[in-house]
């Protein structure tokens, strides 16, 4: 596992140097698009329609499109004078009970190792919100972006960072008008619903739950592999180097002999 | 401090000679046009570092393969390079060296490698950099088996002779070794010479510049197998003042608004012209630098070749 990125949780008088990782990766196959005749993988490039050509990397700013059409450029000494106190740092603002925040909030998940120095400091944050049952929240500078997130422990070992939507990102559900009647429920239906709940209701074992469309993904390409039903982008010949070599030696030889027989000539 | 496997090693440099020479104290080399890579081969896995100190294990998967090749633990010194046409292209090795590691190692395929090793630095537990380069070489000969795709470099004794057999094959040049020098690290030494070669090329012209109102210099491009056209240089030595009078006309008849390279150049100081690239030029060069561009260009003459014929490669 690669780290993300080395920064440190400032807490109070505290830092608490960590090391970041993602905590949860997607599974999900991917597809290359290929072209169909020669099966090499489709390219993108980036063009301009009004130069009518391709452009390279350093050709391109960044826009903020403010009405339909019309830009304003940002360039990079722009983003740099953005005021964000908290680049690389966790900063704990606040601690909270978790119940408090719905799930609603949480995005990615991050593991948070401790850094050369920081075993003590970290061990002691850890023992101490396990202990008060709280979890903190704080203000993260991830990729010159600042973020809101929570810090809890996990497992009872890690600290672990869950990064969060801000409050203003939380979508309304007002236009959805379906929701807001409330129609006569008879005391039987209730009950019935709620003795349906109590038979499913379990523990919750996560083993239990695989995902199934993966899978029957997976067995089909497996067979295309077993049948040998299978492409090969197009691929120049391996070309070795003993051809080149053996040309060298060939002219090397002819030049040596050559001094030879001058050498031959100039002493006899 | 000896070398073990998890060293890390800045690689060992020639100095520049200007001409080619015989003598017995040396052995002379193919100078082969590549990136310079060095391998620490464990019993459990290859680990590859280049000449700057990064790590290049996740882009050249095909090395794993020394951890076999190897009788036992070694640190490897070498060039890795792309063969194309018969011979190494470093435009090629570069477009794998400078993709992320997973589509380099993706590129196995369509950008084969060969690593062609000329030195020997630990074998088992002993550190040899002590040791003078002949005994490294035939410690080297015993340690590695050589296969395809992973090379021991020739050893020839005529320094002259390869000089005038590389440059007539348009490689990069030779290197020179004194067979009682150790293997300094990081320096570069009088005990490694290499001697250039001049090269030529067929470029395409996609522009020119005007120093203050008078003609100065072509701007010269290649095109990228993709299509794009790539600037790779400019040049304004090696033209006499009659094709100087020339270009000047054709620039001012054929000159165009836009610029024809993917990437146009921002030169400062200098007016820049641009025009189709349908002009051919043959320049000599020194070497590609790491940006792909062309070292010293020098026109050495024109050439009724397509444009479309000038590929970066």
């Amino acid at each position: 596992m690669r780290a993300l990125w080395r920064g440190a949780i400032s807490f109070g008088l505290v830092n608490i140097p960590v090391r970041l990782y993602a905590a949860t990766e997607r599974k999900d196959l991917k597809f290359s698009y290929l072209h169909e005749p020669c099966k090499t993988p489709i390219r993108y490039r980036k063009y301009c329609p009004t130069c009518d050509r391709e452009v390279e990397m350093d050709e391109i700013v960044r826009g903020y499109e403010y009405e339909s059409g019309r830009y304003v450029i940002m360039n990079e000494e722009d983003f740099e004078r953005v005021p964000v106190a908290t680049t690389r740092t966790v900063d704990i603002v606040d601690f909270v009970s978790l119940a408090e925040i719905d799930p609603i909030y949480f995005d990615k998940t991050y593991f948070l190792e401790p850094g050369e120095g920081g075993q003590k400091a970290y061990a002691l944050l850890r023992k101490a919100m396990a202990e008060s049952g709280r979890i903190a929240l704080a203000k993260v500078a991830i990729r010159a972006k600042e973020t809101l997130a929570a810090v809890r422990v996990y497992d009872d070992r890690l600290l672990v960072m869950e990064t969060m939507f801000w409050p203003d990102e939380i979508r309304s559900y007002a236009e959805l008008t379906g929701i807001d009647e409330e129609p006569h429920l008879h005391e039987k239906e209730v009950q019935m619903a709620e003795m349906l709940i109590s038979n499913l209701a379990t523990d919750f074992q996560p083993e239990k739950y695989t995902d199934e469309y993966r899978r029957a993904l997976l067995d089909i390409i497996r067979s295309r592999i077993e049948g040998q039903e299978v492409y090969r982008a197009a691929a120049p010949q391996p070309e070795k180097v003993i051809d080149l070599m053996e040309a060298l030696r060939a002219s090397v030889k002819l030049a040596e002999e050559q001094r030879a027989r001058e050498g031959a000539r100039r002493t006899s | 401090m000896p070398y073990d496997l998890s060293s890390t090693i800045v690689p060992m440099e020639p100095c520049s000679a200007a001409a080619a020479f015989d003598d017995p104290a040396f052995v002379f080399q193919v100078k082969w046009d590549g990136v310079r890579m060095l391998a620490f081969v464990g019993p459990h896995g290859v680990r590859l570092q280049n000449r700057r100190l990064r790590d290049r294990t996740r882009h050249y998967p095909e090395l794993a393969a020394l951890s076999r090749l190897c009788r036992g633990p070694a640190i490897l010194d070498g060039e890795v390079i792309v063969l194309h046409g018969g011979k190494p292209s470093f435009p090629r090795v570069l477009r794998r060296d400078l993709a992320g590691p997973d589509q380099a190692a993706r590129q196995m395929n369509s950008l084969p490698i060969t690593y062609m090793v000329f030195d020997l630095l630990l074998a088992g537990d002993a550190d040899l950099s002590g040791a003078p380069l002949a005994a490294r070489q035939e410690r080297l000969r015993e340690w590695l088996r050589p296969t395809d795709g992973i090379e021991l470099v020739e050893d020839f004794s005529a320094g002259r002779a390869l000089f005038a057999a590389v440059s007539e094959q348009g490689l990069e040049g030779i290197v020179a070794k004194r067979l009682t020098s150790p293997y300094v690290e990081g320096k570069k030494t009088r005990h490694w010479l290499k001697i250039k070669c001049r090269r030529r090329i067929h470029c395409a012209i996609g522009g020119c510049t005007y120093k203050e109102g008078h003609f100065s210099a072509l701007l010269l491009g290649l095109f990228h197998p993709d299509g794009r056209f790539v600037y790779v240089g400019r040049a304004g030595s090696g033209l006499t003042s009659e094709q100087t009078r020339q270009l000047d006309r054709y620039f001012r008849a054929c000159a165009t608004e836009a610029a024809p390279f993917a990437a146009p150049p921002r030169l400062y100081g200098v007016e820049t012209v641009w025009c189709r690239p349908e002009l051919v030029c043959v320049v000599e060069y020194q070497e590609w630098t790491e940006e792909l561009g062309l070292r010293a260009p020098v026109v050495v003459g024109f050439s009724d070749r397509p444009a479309t014929e000038c590929v970066l490669e």
